[in-house]
């Protein structure tokens, strides 16, 4: 029993990531009491979105953590390692998909909503099973979209899992009783495979598969100048990686595509929808320069000797490196994914501005956060994430409220170009005496599969 | 030329030494012959340079070899006979140091054990020559 | 006096309430090939790390070239290299590209010994890093400190995960680039037959301290084993000087001692009344001997 607790919070807790937006989740629990008020009722967006958002990164990362601990080299010799990791799996799964049984529950009471709702549970087990199986997921999607896309084109009748009729009455719950249960055997059936199989490989990076099918970095010579190389170093990124992140903007765009339209298919007030639709585009890039930041931060170890740079010097090169490329990565997309919802939604031009300058001011902080803390302390990082997290959503919930908020979103981003700056003053005096023994790149991913 | 095993007890530079005193005294390395250079000997045998040219310079010191600027180190030319003698001898120093050290303990006197190598030696001329010096 | 290449100087660390390395004072000169010997944990990584300013020490000093670790100019850097125990490839770029990097960093970079060492080591260079096995990966990361011909060239476990080719190759070109004092290396490793060959001074570090820091020559010279045949039965207590460990079977002793000379066996055999025999170690079984 308490291996398998200390599996799940290995999973709660693998990625950094991962433990940011749990960090972020936890802290937007007291905007959830604030929500209770009628008044308010608004706040209780921002928790909804919170672990909607962590509830989302779970599933995509239990998928794929579950596959490195289950790859042969880690762990084969630890008792009943499959059965344990598999039970806390499962847990992982459980609690994901909790929100949604309750909310089919809910609906069960209120026929026309409840077959709709447990489409995400489904989802659910789509995401997971393209993380743990990534090749053979991938082609059971592309199959089962030409499937449909040859049965839509040819008029054949399908079965919707989308729409039952209003007056249905007894056989919605029916419905939805099924597809729980086939849900249930998908679940059963897996474990019993899981169980059984001899041996799973290890998973190969999506840089890897993406090379693999032709879409990658250069193989070629590369010319390095001093100032390619250093930034090379700090991002250990590719320098030639512009088609990768390429596709990666791509996906984006058609992901934000495919989510607006799934949204305006569930009749939000408009309200909730503006918020629920601008915020991971205000929220989420400025948040993520923190990640950023503290990974180059954690690189600097590998130029200490070769760039001759001092602490501080090292520390200054982090910083312009980052407001040359990262920062301006993650405003832009800021700008595309707002302007395109915005164009869509008719939001105020004014508060679409505000909401940018929001995003902009998160950045600002979250640089800064990012260089400053590099004690190699879990606690100080989920503070500091919860901190940042919550100074964005409440700047840019702010910013899009309305003109009767302007004062709160003033207050949200001066206060946080201030904290920016105290922090970069906290910065300058860490790094003087920054320890690389302790403050050392997170390795996963190498320690899982050598 | 050489056989060095850095895992013995015994340090690299000292089993150099033994070996060029041994092949100088049995004459396989001639006065003039030259021997590998420190880089090269350190190369082949994958050892560190500095206890090749510590073997090379005390062996100098001893008078067995000799440097030549910007050519490698010779055999020095030495009356043979004496320094063949000499060396032979120095072959012994430790078996004899540990006949010696065996003997007192065993309470024995020099004339015992000194007849005893007579008969090991199986010279009984040697034998009667010491009974008539009368050595003790 | 010649300036040390690297200084100590009562160097000691401390992590949350443990003592990792404690009042350790030592140098190396100009031209040493230095071995750093010590069962893990004992705190070789942190002292060669420490050294190298790649973090403050809690109390005394560690010195490069005459400047303080932690505060090196960026001359000083330039003579430096070093290869970690994790090693610090970028997954996506090819072996090429990865060298191709750090050159950029430094001025005289020797492209025909990287090329003569590749070819020699089998390392494929045209395929990206996160394909290679970590012999190969290893293999590369020694390339990259050898090709800048650092002054002083640090090396925490270079070989670990290489086969008994490639570190005789290693240990073949570490010989081969000794130039006198232009070439100083320091180097930790498990596998002591490597040390043994290439190092003229080693370092013994036990438990954060500093068990043996000098010449190897002088450390197989002062530590031996004795083997005591007595006539009678051999008291419990041998009172053999600078003894380390000591086994006593009736009439049978076996004894490890340090700071040995041959007046000491005559004077052990004598006031035991024994015969004593005396065997020189090699490094393997000195460290062992050290650690009873």
């Amino acid at each position: 029993m308490k291996a398998v607790a200390r599996l799940v919070w290995t999973y709660l807790t693998a990625l950094p990531i991962l433990r940011w937006v749990g960090a972020v989740a936890l802290a937007s629990l007291p905007f959830a009491v604030i929500g209770m008020w009628p008044r308010t009722r608004g706040f209780i967006a921002l928790p909804m979105l919170a672990f909607a958002i962590h509830s989302l990164s779970m599933t995509i990362a239990a998928g794929y953590l579950f596959r490195v601990l289950s790859s042969p080299r880690s762990h084969r010799f630890l008792p009943h390692f499959r059965g344990r990791s598999l039970a806390a799996f499962l847990a992982i799964v459980a609690v994901v998909s909790a929100p949604w049984l309750v909310i089919v529950a809910w609906a069960a009471l209120r026929p026309p909503y409840a077959v709709t709702l447990v489409g995400p549970l489904f989802i659910i087990i789509v995401m997971v099973g393209f993380t743990f199986f990534p090749v053979g997921a991938a082609v059971t999607l592309v199959s089962l979209l030409a499937v449909g896309w040859l049965v839509t084109r040819f008029g054949l009748p399908h079965p919707t899992l989308v729409e039952v009729p209003s007056d249905a009455g007894p056989s919605a719950l029916a419905i939805a009783v099924f597809l729980l249960c086939v849900w249930a055997a998908i679940w059963i059936a897996f474990s019993i495979w899981y169980l059984r199989v001899r041996r799973i490989e290890p998973i190969q990076t999506p840089a890897m598969i993406l090379d693999k099918i032709g879409i990658g970095p250069a193989a070629g010579s590369v010319v390095f100048d001093r100032g390619r190389a250093l930034e090379a170093s700090l991002s250990a990124a590719h320098p030639q990686g512009a088609r990768q992140r390429a596709l990666f903007i791509a996906m984006l765009v058609v992901g934000t595509k495919l989510a607006v339209g799934a949204m305006s298919g569930l009749h939000l007030p408009l309200y909730t929808a503006r918020v629920f639709l601008f915020f991971p585009g205000l929220v989420i890039p400025g948040t993520l320069l923190a990640a950023v930041a503290t990974t180059h931060a954690r690189r600097t170890r590998s130029v200490w000797l070769k760039s001759g740079l001092s602490r501080r010097g090292l520390l200054a090169a982090i910083e312009k490196q980052i407001w040359r490329r990262a920062a301006p990565g993650a405003i832009a997309v800021s700008v595309v994914l707002s302007t395109g919802l915005a164009l869509a939604y008719d939001v105020a031009i004014p508060a679409l501005a505000r909401g940018l300058a929001s995003a902009a001011a998160t950045a600002l902080l979250a640089v800064y956060l990012g260089v400053a803390f590099v004690r190699d302390s879990r606690l100080i990082e989920l503070c500091v994430a919860a901190v940042l997290v919550a100074s964005a959503c409440v700047g840019a919930w702010s910013a899009l409220s309305g003109p009767e908020h302007i004062g709160l979103w003033l207050a949200t981003i001066l206060s946080q170009a201030a904290a920016a700056l105290a922090f970069r003053a906290i910065a300058i005096a860490q790094w003087r005496t920054i320890d690389w023994l302790v403050f050392k790149p997170v390795r996963i991913w190498s320690q899982s599969l050598r | 030329m050489f056989i060095l095993n850095p895992q013995s007890g015994t340090p690299i530079y000292r089993q150099l030494l033994e070996q060029v005193r041994r092949l100088v005294a049995s004459g396989r390395l001639a006065p003039g012959d030259e021997l590998p250079s420190v880089r090269e000997l350190a190369v082949e045998h994958a050892v560190n340079p500095m206890t090749i040219s510590k073997a090379y310079a005390l062996l100098e010191a001893e008078g067995l070899l000799e440097r030549n600027r910007g050519k490698p180190m010779t055999v020095a030319a030495q009356p043979r006979s004496h320094a063949a003698l000499r060396e032979r001898l120095r072959r012994l120093d430790r078996e004899a140091e540990q006949l010696v050290l065996a003997a007192k303990q065993l309470e024995l006197a020099k004339s015992d054990v000194l007849d005893l190598i007579d008969k090991k030696w199986g010279d009984e001329h040697a034998a009667s020559g010491r009974q008539r010096t009368g050595a003790q | 006096m010649p300036q040390a290449v690297v200084s100590a100087r009562a160097l000691s660390k401390r992590f949350a309430a443990k003592d990792v390395l404690h009042e350790i004072s030592v140098d190396v000169e100009a031209g040493d090939i230095v071995g750093v010997l010590g069962k893990n944990g004992a705190g070789k990584t942190t002292l060669l790390e420490l050294l190298l300013g790649f973090s403050i020490p809690t109390s005394g000093s560690a010195e490069i070239f005459g400047e303080p670790s932690a505060d090196l100019s960026a001359a000083a850097k330039k003579r430096i290299a070093f290869v970690p125990q994790q090693d610090e490839l970028i997954d996506l770029l090819t072996g090429a590209q990865q060298l191709s990097l750090t050159a950029a960093f430094y001025e005289h970079w020797d492209r025909a010994l990287i090329e003569r060492l590749s070819a020699a080591w089998e390392i494929p260079l045209g395929r990206r890093i996160q394909t290679l096995s970590v012999g190969e990966r290893q293999k590369l990361s020694l390339l990259l400190a050898l090709g800048a011909h650092p002054e002083l060239l640090v090396l925490d476990e270079p070989v670990a995960s290489l086969d008994p080719i490639a570190r005789r190759q290693f240990i073949t070109e570490i010989v081969a680039r000794a130039r006198g004092t232009q070439r100083t290396v320091l180097f930790s490793s498990h596998i002591v037959s490597d040390l043994e060959r290439a190092a003229n001074k080693v370092w013994i570090i036990k438990d954060g301290r500093l068990a043996w820091a000098g010449d190897l020559d002088a450390l197989k010279e002062s530590v031996v084993r004795l083997h005591i045949h007595g006539r009678r039965a051999l008291p419990g207590d041998l009172r053999v000087p600078d003894a380390l460990a000591s086994r006593v079977e009736g009439s049978r002793a076996t004894v490890a001692a340090a700071h040995w000379t041959s007046e000491r066996a005559a004077a052990v055999a004598a006031r035991l009344d024994a015969d004593v025999e005396v065997e020189s170690l090699a490094l393997e079984d000195i460290f062992l001997e050290l650690h009873r």
